[in-house]
């Protein structure tokens, strides 16, 4: 089979359609937040976050089944969200606090696996995502999740932009910090949860932070910023689907997309390194020549 | 008439998390008038602004801020000028779209940026002197323009009160002058002006009256009123060293 | 917001893609999949799958889903597989809840043939899923299966029961010759210890003694506790069973652990046991019949007995 042939059966499948349904959804949404994950250093607590979702994906699905995993997903990621938020805007170095809520969380996590046999099987599915064989109802349901984190944001933009540049700024201007914070780590659990659902727990950093941080090397205005990340983060995803359909059917070697993707995602991310450590920077030069 | 005034401070304490950083203030600004905060580091000069701005909490007395419309916030219409050192100079964001950040309040959620807001922006921009570095990355600009566009984000609110935290560091003589015809010209239209500064010669420049505190209100009125060697040595205890370095001009006293 | 581009050919670049990128996407939705002529059939686990090649012979294609020496429990199904599956004209499975990951893949494949259960009419014993370690319920899957595909495709039912019968009568040599190797260790002397609870319809239908499983579970991916692991060892001990047999699924660390700690024997590696899956092809386990060869081989050397040779239909 050639490759246009094995493309050109990609989409004949309900799978690969409801794959690319969920990723439409899940790319602008980590798009345009992994902007601001890269803007005020969030990683950490993104990290944090899909650590403590982790449990409630466990819980949810010793509960309920396959069903119940994005319903724990996002009961977990709701509660982590608040006590990550409310603990960052006290004095407690926020750092040791996601260090501790994120070890605390893997490791309740780790011991309702153990103790469900039943849970044990889904362990991979978990971590790994089931990118190939989500349902109708999981991709309704995580669109939806992506729509509330892109709506979330992009209603509270300039805020969020504000607050990102210079955040005694914008409370002097009028801003709440604490509100527009757990709006932005709302819509990054938001995020996590459905990227938990389609590229796995282990993997939803790459999609998360990548993008902003690609964006955020070729681009110096604002518009740019946002445009560059939702770009890379569709391409990348299409490329990564793409890639392990073909790779699966044309060479039998079996990939998980979710996997695939988050490799497309920090390839892209390499990439982009080494081609700004051999390209400089134009708009630094103008810069400077203007300043002359 | 205390119902003109934008500003207005009756025994008032700012404190964050307990820890009291500046008590006892009693003070006002009338429309055209300008307040410099004077006082050792430390002092709370930093802790009055961020008071007046509400993002220290109050914890006694009773502070009125002029209110400019109903609805809008009581800060919608105060311009603030942070020290530079809170400003994450990586940003990839252009001096322009920093300016309009002073109109975003004005804009709320959803508006684009109007007519009007534009032509804020530009004149707060021409104000400044920075009207040709408009589209270049803030972080690129030097200290001196940062400092200037955060100015400019501050004129841009078209505040009737301004807040300006140390505006004359990283400025260069021409551009103190700037400065200082700028804020001049402000008052003329009105404008309150409420400054924190180590440098009292331009205090004299543009400044009504002095507040002169350390870690409590020491006195309020005034350039001649306040600036007696017994207020300042009060409220320069211990750090004279600091005081010379800044060229404090203490009069009638000598080392 | 303005949109601003610092580099004007990156982002010419990054669209260019992005379009590139839809159009190749869109394009492909135009022409649809070339489906394989014939009796297409898929099937699950291993055993289910070598069952149906036997039966199907030459009359069509079987593709297993799952391979050799990998886990059904936990599988993720890949992309091939879903397309495999949703060209299939019948989809053989063993179902008892060892393919939990079955139904999303139905789902997701738009698989549209028929399901045919291979462990249809058998008796479960406490829910455990590995029916087909007993030859007998392994004839019982080769008839549901034959019926199953004349169904299917009723112009070749002919081939199919014919092949289903040679088979069967297959097994019937296996299960006369597995018995007779087996019996010549005393039912005292015939102690198993495994890595999980895979094996207890061949321990039935042998007579042989089940000690314990490292996993107290079915499933292999669960993970014992320092308790149980203590209780163990303290079992095998008190039985005065001389080995613990890995399987070829699982990793056998901590079978060897366990060992060492009781002072017995370790059968890993090469001497592993077929228990989930069968072997890959040019191992001593590709088939059913050669796994449960090898399996009893093992068994009765390590029980101190000397193997029986094959009958002629089997070697």
């Amino acid at each position: 089979m050639s490759f246009i042939e094995i493309l050109s059966q990609a989409f004949t499948l309900p799978f690969m359609w409801r794959a690319a349904a969920l990723l439409a959804g899940l790319t602008l949404a980590a798009g345009l937040i992994g902007v601001f994950v890269n803007l005020r250093g969030l990683e950490f607590l993104s990290d944090g976050l899909t650590h403590a979702v982790f449990p409630g994906v466990a819980a949810g699905f010793m509960v309920a089944g396959t069903g119940g995993v994005l319903w724990g997903a996002i009961l977990a990621a709701a509660a982590a969200t608040v006590f990550l938020t409310l603990l960052s805007h006290r004095k407690v170095t926020s750092d040791a606090a996601i260090a501790i809520m994120l070890t605390a969380m893997f490791s309740i996590g780790v011991i309702i696996v153990s103790k469900s046999h039943n849970v044990a099987s889904s362990l991979e599915q978990l971590l790994f995502g089931h990118l190939f064989t989500v349902t109708t109802t999981e991709v309704i349901i995580t669109l939806i999740v992506c729509a509330i984190a892109f709506a979330l944001v992009l209603a509270t933009l300039r805020g969020q932009v504000f607050a990102a540049f210079d955040a005694r700024g914008a409370q002097a201007s009028g801003y709440r910090p604490l509100g527009l914070s757990l709006v932005l780590n709302i819509a990054i659990a938001c995020v996590v949860v459905a990227a938990s659902i389609a590229v796995g727990n282990l993997l939803v950093l790459a999609v998360i932070i990548v993008p902003g941080a690609i964006s955020r090397m070729w681009t110096r205005g604002l518009g740019g910023l946002f445009v560059g990340a939702i770009i890379f983060a569709v391409v990348a995803a299409t490329i990564g689907l793409l890639a392990s359909f073909t790779v699966s059917v044309g060479a039998n070697v079996a990939i998980p997309g979710g996997a695939s993707i988050a490799i497309v995602f920090v390839l892209g991310y390499l990439l982009s390194l080494a081609v700004r450590a051999i390209v400089p920077d134009r708009s630094q030069q103008l810069a400077k020549r203007g300043e002359q | 008439m205390t119902s003109q005034r934008l500003l207005n401070l009756d025994d008032v304490s700012f404190a964050y998390e307990g820890d009291a950083a500046l008590t006892h203030v009693n003070m006002h600004i009338d429309p055209g008038q300008a307040v410099a905060i004077i006082g050792p580091n430390g002092a709370g000069k930093s802790t009055m602004l961020k008071g007046v701005l509400g993002v220290i909490p109050l914890v006694a007395g009773e502070m009125t801020v002029f209110r400019p419309k109903k609805g809008r916030g009581q800060s919608g219409r105060i311009g603030y000028l942070p020290q530079d050192d809170d400003i994450d100079s990586e940003f990839p964001i252009t001096l322009r779209q920093v300016v309009m950040m002073g109109r975003y309040r004005r804009l709320g959620w959803f508006r684009f940026p109007g007519a009007d807001d534009k032509q804020a922006v530009a004149d707060a921009l021409q104000v400044t002197g920075l009207t040709s570095r408009a589209n270049v990355r803030f972080g690129t600009l030097s200290g001196g323009q940062q400092q200037r566009g955060l100015l400019a984000r501050a004129l841009a609110t078209k505040p009737s009160l301004l807040l300006l935290d140390e505006p004359f560091n990283a400025l260069d003589q021409p551009n103190r002058d700037a400065l200082i015809d700028t804020l001049n010209d402000l008052k003329r239209r009105g404008v309150g002006i409420l400054l924190t500064t180590h440098d009292l010669e331009l205090a004299r420049e543009v400044c009504d009256s002095i507040l002169l505190v350390n870690g409590t209100q020491v006195a309020f009125g005034s350039l001649d009123e306040v600036l007696t060697l017994e207020n300042l040595q009060e409220a320069f205890q211990g750090v004279q060293v600091e005081v010379d370095e800044h060229q404090v001009v203490i009069p009638g006293h000598s080392h | 917001m303005r949109i601003q581009c610092a580099n004007k050919t990156v982002c010419v670049a990054v669209v260019v893609v992005a379009v590139v990128g839809t159009v190749a996407v869109l394009s492909g939705c135009s022409s649809p999949a070339p489906k394989p002529t014939g009796l297409h059939v898929v099937a699950t686990t291993t055993q289910v799958t070598d069952f149906t090649t036997q039966i199907v012979g030459s009359a069509g294609t079987v593709t297993g889903i799952i391979t050799a020496n990998q886990s059904a429990h936990s599988f993720d199904p890949s992309a091939k597989v879903l397309l495999e599956m949703s060209q299939a004209d019948a989809l053989v499975i063993n179902s008892l809840g060892i393919e939990p990951w079955l139904s999303s893949a139905i789902d997701a494949s738009g698989f549209h043939g028929t399901v045919i259960n291979a462990t249809n009419g058998i008796s479960v014993v406490d829910q455990d899923p590995h029916v087909w370690t007993s030859i007998t319920n392994a004839q019982m899957m080769v008839k549901n299966i034959a019926i199953g595909l004349a169904k299917v495709d009723p112009a070749q039912a002919n081939v199919f029961a014919e092949n289903a019968a040679g088979y069967e009568a297959q097994l019937d040599s296996l299960k006369t010759w597995a018995t007779a190797d087996i019996d010549q260790i005393p039912a005292s002397r015939r102690l198993l210890v495994t890595n999980h609870d895979a094996l207890a319809y061949f321990v039935k239908e042998f007579g042989i003694t089940f000690v314990g499983s490292i996993i107290p579970s079915f499933d292999d991916n669960a993970e014992p506790s320092a308790a149980e692991i203590d209780q163990l060892v303290a079992k095998i001990k008190a039985s005065g069973a001389k080995a613990v047999f890995s399987e070829s699924t699982i990793s056998p660390k901590l079978a060897q652990t366990i060992a060492a700690e009781a002072g017995v024997a370790v059968y890993s590696g090469e001497d592993a046991l077929y228990a989930d899956t069968l072997g890959p092809d040019g191992s001593n386990g590709q088939t059913y019949i050669d796994a449960t060869i090898h399996n009893v081989r093992v068994l009765v050397t390590a029980w101190g007995g000397t193997n029986l040779p094959l009958p002629k239909d089997l070697s």
